[in-house]
């Protein structure tokens, strides 16, 4: 999975943008603090994907992985985390903070913005000679846009289709998953 | 928030921690150098031949912490020893050829002769394909070495052998029993396949004219790829079969390869390649060997590694495999990384002779533990020279 639209698919799996519409729309606050705290989100999970992208590499070398062994790592948590959204549509949260800076850090920011599947998926992809950071980075940044969007869009009102739409994408999170699994295991 | 944070962190770092533990373990394997991986061969050679007998048998299985020897005996893996000693003659080490004479010896000692085919004789007067195979490849390699053309009429007899173990789609029967005067029917052996596939490679190699020999292996060589591992049963396929690397990699030189083949070869660098990364994840601390379990043996390691050279120099003439070459070669040299590092170097023996050069799992060695590393790095040592820089 290399072309572009490919590497879209598979980082819009492993970033949901429906699970965090459905868990943003659980937020308190007004129309402006959801859109402060979203862009402050967007702004993490963007520079924490960058990083991830562009230090692959390095990160790599230093955990001592091959980038097929990584692929299998990735894979695991991308089922592991689709399944639990195929279940729930989106993740549990606790101890939501009021202001919108800090709902912007957590939870939009981390883990959801900036989540472990969306960030080893990153890196897997990163790692790979044939995609490489740049790519991956063109591919991840209109998926988190597209999360953005949802997430100012997102009323709570609607919050059973957001639902429904993440459980779908977690249910493609397990099928990416899976063929991360088969392909790290099937490669030389 | 911050709560809120750090739990998200924790469940992180716990996360990162079972992975590690588990599936993301580091790979430690560092390329040897060549010094090291000459070094290595001639001490695994050194240990086949330090303790071979008089009568050419090399020291089967020792067991370390008992400081005991095992009884037993196999045909098969003393062909198997014999033939990596010449393989080390034939790279140009001729060192150990005395050692590969005495084991020849006792083969020649042992043949079993009939309607012009001659094999080895067990001692219940069965043959085994696989013994006779690796005899073929024994007296290839020794040609290789010694340019003494003596064996050749053996060597004819012996692929009449093979011949007649075959079956029409390609399959080999691994059992000729004196009581039915002939092949028992339906009875074959996921190893001896692929060893008289390799065999009948060396001798249409050897002997371009005749044209049985490159017959006989097209057919094993299209059984191999297309049904042997559904046929015979054999799970997780393609079963990792270093010997049919062997053979293929002779065969890409001989004729051209049929997109199965290609595929099944493209399927075993794959399987040879995951086999090898996993082990390399498996150090030798309590921690590790309890979540990814013990390394593998030195035949085990080394019949990947066997497999990775045979399908580098397979994709050296096969252009439809030439991508998987970069990737190959870094597995190899990961593999032989480890057992250069698993070998048992005169220091860590604590004086003991019979384990100098051995490589050890549980506290038991087999001399196909040797011969399998040697033969290993020997191809290995082929992939290094290739990347070294000639002065």
């Amino acid at each position: 999975m290399t072309a572009y639209w490919e590497l879209a698919v598979v980082l819009a799996a492993a970033v949901n943008p429906a699970a965090i519409a459905a868990a943003a729309s659980e937020l308190p606050g007004s129309r402006a603090s959801r859109g402060q705290a979203v862009a402050i989100a967007w702004a993490i999970g963007a520079g924490m994907t960058a990083a991830a992208a562009y230090g692959a590499e390095r990160l790599l070398a230093g955990l001592e992985l091959s980038h097929e062994t990584f692929r299998i790592a990735a894979g695991a948590v991308l089922a592991v985390t689709g399944t639990r959204e195929t279940w729930r549509g989106s993740p549990p949260l606790s101890s939501v903070p009021n202001r919108a800076w800090e709902q912007g850090v957590y939870p939009l920011g981390l883990p959801l913005f900036a989540s472990p599947a969306g960030l080893m998926t990153a890196v897997a992809l990163a790692g790979h000679p044939e995609v490489g950071p740049a790519k991956t980075l063109g591919a991840a940044l209109p998926v988190l846009a597209a999360a953005a969007a949802a997430a100012l869009a997102a009323r709570e009102r609607h919050q059973g289709l957001w639902r429904a739409a993440a459980q779908s994408i977690g249910a493609l999170a397990v099928a990416v998953g899976v063929a991360f699994v088969v392909a790290g295991i099937r490669s030389v | 928030m911050l709560r809120g944070l750090a739990v998200t962190l924790a469940v992180w770092a716990l996360g990162f921690a079972v992975l590690r533990l588990t599936i993301a373990g580091p790979e430690l394997c560092e390329p040897p150098s060549p010094t090291a991986v000459e070094a290595s061969i001639s001490a695994a050679a050194t240990w086949l031949s330090a303790h071979q007998s008089a009568d050419g048998r090399f020291l089967y299985e020792y067991d370390r912490d008992a400081r005991a020897a095992s009884p037993e005996y196999n045909e098969v893996r003393h062909a198997g020893v014999t033939t990596s000693l010449y393989q080390l003659a034939a790279a140009g080490k001729p060192d150990y050829l005395d050692t590969a004479e005495r084991g020849l010896d006792r083969m020649l000692g042992r043949l079993l002769r009939r309607d012009g085919w001659a094999a080895i004789r067990e001692d219940d007067g069965t043959a085994k394909l696989g013994s006779t195979a690796l005899l073929v490849a024994a007296l290839v390699f020794r040609r290789e070495a010694t340019g003494d053309l003596r064996y050749d009429p053996l060597l004819a007899e012996l692929g009449r052998f093979l011949l007649a173990m075959q079956e029409p789609n390609g399959r080999m029967l691994a059992y000729w029993s004196p009581a039915l005067g002939g092949p028992i029917p339906d009875l074959t052996s996921r190893y001896y396949t692929g060893e008289a596939f390799w065999a009948l490679t060396l001798l249409a190699r050897t002997f371009p004219h005749e044209r049985e020999w490159l017959d006989g292996a097209r057919r094993v060589a299209r059984y191999l790829a297309e049904e042997r591992d559904e046929a015979e049963e054999l799970e997780f396929a393609p079963w990792p079969d270093q010997w049919a690397a062997y053979g293929f990699a002779e065969l890409a030189r001989l004729a051209p390869l049929s997109e199965s083949e290609v595929a099944y070869l493209r399927s075993l660098a794959e399987r040879f390649g995951m086999l090898v990364r996993f082990d390399a994840q498996r150090g030798e601390d309590d921690v590790s060997t309890l979540f990814r379990g013990e390394g593998a043996r030195g035949a085990g390691l080394g019949t990947w590694v066997e497999g990775l050279g045979a399908l580098w120099r397979a994709a050296s003439v096969e252009t439809r495999l030439a991508d998987l070459r970069p990737a190959i070669s870094e597995r190899a040299l990961c593999g032989a990384g480890l057992l250069v590092a698993r070998q048992t170097a005169a220091e860590e023996a604590e004086g003991d002779a019979r384990a100098v050069g051995a490589w050890f799992r549980s506290g038991v060695t087999r001399m196909d533990d040797q011969q399998h590393a040697l033969s290993a790095l020997l191809a290995v040592l082929e992939i290094l020279t290739e990347a070294e820089p000639q002065e």
